[in-house]
């Protein structure tokens, strides 16, 4: 182990050196936090509303409805493009199911669904745990609305909101919230540049070969640039979480645990992106790919109706969206099991890549 | 000195693919001794070596350094030996004594007194810049002082002259013979006949990942080369040459008769280089 820390404190030795690292580490940081304060704590959101419908004979009859459920959902394609010049899209679904679903993964901020099925009409309010209260007082008002004008009076039904998942309603998150996260996301990619860099540098100037001609194994080698990784990007990262007020009394220790996990999964990315890499162009080129792809999940936080199935192929879906949960919906590490498993395997993944790529390189 | 064998190499082969780099190649080196091993590029001579410091496992065959195996002991055995590169891996944003203090922490080594390792290769009023406003002479010096951070008993010097000016390059030699006189064994890669003929005991010669052949640079020269006498002299006005065989038993008879009939500008006696021996042996140059 003592040759693995020599490495280390030469390793945050060097990078405290780099002129590069220093600016982009220490400098976007103080920028993210000073854009950060700056923007509105105010929240002007668009949101997608699901819709489903269905209507039986029996009830066609029973109110009038002549053209049955076609005339219906004829009617309110009708409303939804009115709404949608005031900020609200409608999104058929087929089923409830469907509709469920849809509200579960995000593609719709909550949806409504129409059954009036005998005499017995029904109308219920999809929300997700992350929709906020206004959202589901606008969705009974525009369903009350909508079964008025089908039928010229109040619609015979109860109004039901069901939340999917945990209910966080009574919540609007200023923007400047949201963004948290995508800064903090900001930070750990940052470390692609940072361990990225020195990987390359090792490997081009063969300073990692004359390393292993002495009794370090490519062990303490690929341990000492981990720890060197997980320990610049944590730290930068706790820096960052600070400045931007992410940690209180009861996040800490759930956001220190995702910013471990996160400087650990960026530290195997980097692993790739530095051993891929031939020189400092050629690796701020190969790590843009990375770069904008695990950044992308950062933007279901700040439009939530970005969200779709696809991002769960992404790993960092699965550091951010546990925490966006906790840092601005009180959310907990436990409701995120899931999530760290498949972050735990990704992770392995990315070591295992980046180890393999490494040894390729340094052979 | 004892012929003690510190390094030995037995019938190591390596292969890149389909490609034979290293063909079963023997040799062995006693301690404070100098192998000078000489080949033109591609020959094998960078394989070779990064087999016998462990960075490549052999294919076949085995390399027992200090009586233990590479393969099987390698970071114990790379605890007794230093290498030196002929790239320049150096870091580049340190000076050249927290070069040797770093590389000396990995050995286990603390309060490397680096002083009179700077100053036995000629850097010791720059210990304190960064090595990346080094000169290419001052940044090979300091490689071949960080190979010697651990004080030890197996040397390998890949080109370490190579296109350096004067005084680096005697600077390097001089420190070879001293770790050559402290008994250490040095394995030397070079292009540099000259330098091979001076510094080494055996030198070996590789082509085409074969040992061609391997002896001392004398015994190679008896073998191989041919001892001439050249006379110049002046032969009606014009200047003319006379190339003499000293294996020739008329030779001094002929020389007599030059010097009595002729007005002799100089002669001189000529034997074979190692450069001409490697030509008649694998009919390529070095370079």
């Amino acid at each position: 182990m003592k040759r693995v820390f020599a490495i280390v404190r030469k390793d945050l030795l060097q990078i405290l050196r780099n002129r590069f690292v220093a600016v982009i580490s220490v400098l976007f940081i103080v920028i993210f936090a000073v854009m950060y304060y700056l923007l509105p704590s105010s929240v002007d959101e668009v949101f997608k509303m699901g819709f489903h419908l269905e209507i039986d004979a029996e009830a066609t009859a029973e109110y009038g409805l002549e053209g049955g459920e076609d005339e219906v959902a004829a009617m309110l394609s009708e409303a939804g493009k009115e709404e949608a010049e005031e900020g609200l899209e409608l999104v058929w679904a087929e089923s409830i199911e469907d509709l469920e679903r849809m509200v579960e993964d995000g593609e719709v901020s909550a949806g409504l669904s129409f059954v009036v099925s005998g005499r017995e009409p029904d109308m219920v309010l999809y929300v997700s745990s992350k929709t906020p209260e206004e959202v589901t007082d606008a969705g009974e008002a525009i369903g009350s609305e909508i079964g008025y004008a089908l039928i010229g009076y109040e619609f015979p039904a109860d109004f039901k909101a069901t939340v999917i998942g945990p209910d966080m309603a009574g919540r609007q998150i200023p923007m400047k919230d949201r963004l948290r996260v995508v800064l903090l996301a900001f930070v750990f990619l940052l470390e692609l540049y940072s361990l990225g860099n020195l990987l390359m540098e090792e490997i081009q100037r063969k300073t990692a070969l004359a390393l292993l001609i002495t009794p370090v194994t490519l062990r303490d080698f690929v341990s000492a640039k981990a720890i060197t990784g997980i320990l610049n990007t944590f730290v930068l990262g706790l820096l960052a979480a600070l400045l931007l007020g992410a940690l209180s009394a009861n996040t800490w220790f759930a956001i220190l645990v995702l910013l471990f996990l996160g400087a650990v999964m960026m530290v195997g990315v980097a692993f790739i992106v530095g051993a891929l890499s031939r020189d400092f162009i050629s690796m701020a080129m190969i790590s843009i790919i990375p770069l904008v792809v695990l950044l992308i999940p950062g933007f279901l936080v700040i439009y939530p109706g970005f969200n779709s199935p696809i991002l769960k192929a992404i790993p960092t879906y699965w550091l951010l969206e546990p925490l966006n949960g906790i840092l601005n919906y009180g959310m907990r590490l436990s409701d995120y099991t899931m999530s760290f498993v498949y972050l735990v395997l990704f992770i392995m993944g990315f070591f295992v890549l980046g180890f393999v790529i490494l040894r390729r390189r340094l052979a | 000195m004892a012929s003690e064998t510190t390094l030995a190499a037995e019938g190591i082969a390596y292969t890149y693919g389909d490609i034979l780099a290293v063909d079963h190649i023997s040799f062995q080196v006693n301690r404070g001794e100098v192998l000078g091993f000489l080949g033109p590029n591609g020959a094998g001579k960078t394989t070779t070596l990064k087999i016998l410091i462990g960075l490549l496992a052999p294919r076949e065959g085995s390399v027992t350094i200090l009586g233990e195996d590479m393969v099987k002991n390698r970071e114990k055995v790379q605890a007794h030996i230093g290498v030196c590169f002929e790239e320049k891996s150096l870091y580049e944003d340190m000076s050249a004594v927290a070069n040797l203090r770093f590389f000396a922490s990995l050995f286990g080594i603390k309060d490397l007194g680096t002083t009179g390792l700077l100053e036995r290769v000629g850097l010791p009023e720059d210990r304190k810049d960064r090595v990346a406003n080094y000169s290419k002479g001052m940044k090979q010096r300091l490689m071949v002082a960080r190979a010697m951070v651990n004080q030890p008993q197996v040397l390998f010097l890949d080109e370490p002259t190579d296109g350096l000016d004067p005084v680096s390059s005697e600077a390097i030699r001089t420190v070879v013979q001293e770790e050559k006189a402290r008994g250490v064994t040095v394995f030397l890669t070079t292009h540099d006949m000259m330098e091979a003929d001076k510094l080494s005991d055996h030198v070996a010669f590789i082509n085409e990942g074969r040992i061609v052949a391997l002896d001392t640079p004398e015994n190679l020269k008896h073998q191989y080369g041919k001892r001439v006498l050249k006379i110049r002299f002046f032969e009606d006005g014009e200047l003319a040459e006379e190339e003499l065989s000293l294996e020739d038993s008329q030779v001094g008879r002929r020389v007599q008769e030059i010097l009595s009939a002729y007005d002799v500008l100089d002669m001189h006696t000529e034997e074979a280089t190692l450069e001409d021996i490697f030509i008649q042996l694998t009919g390529k140059k070095l370079k």
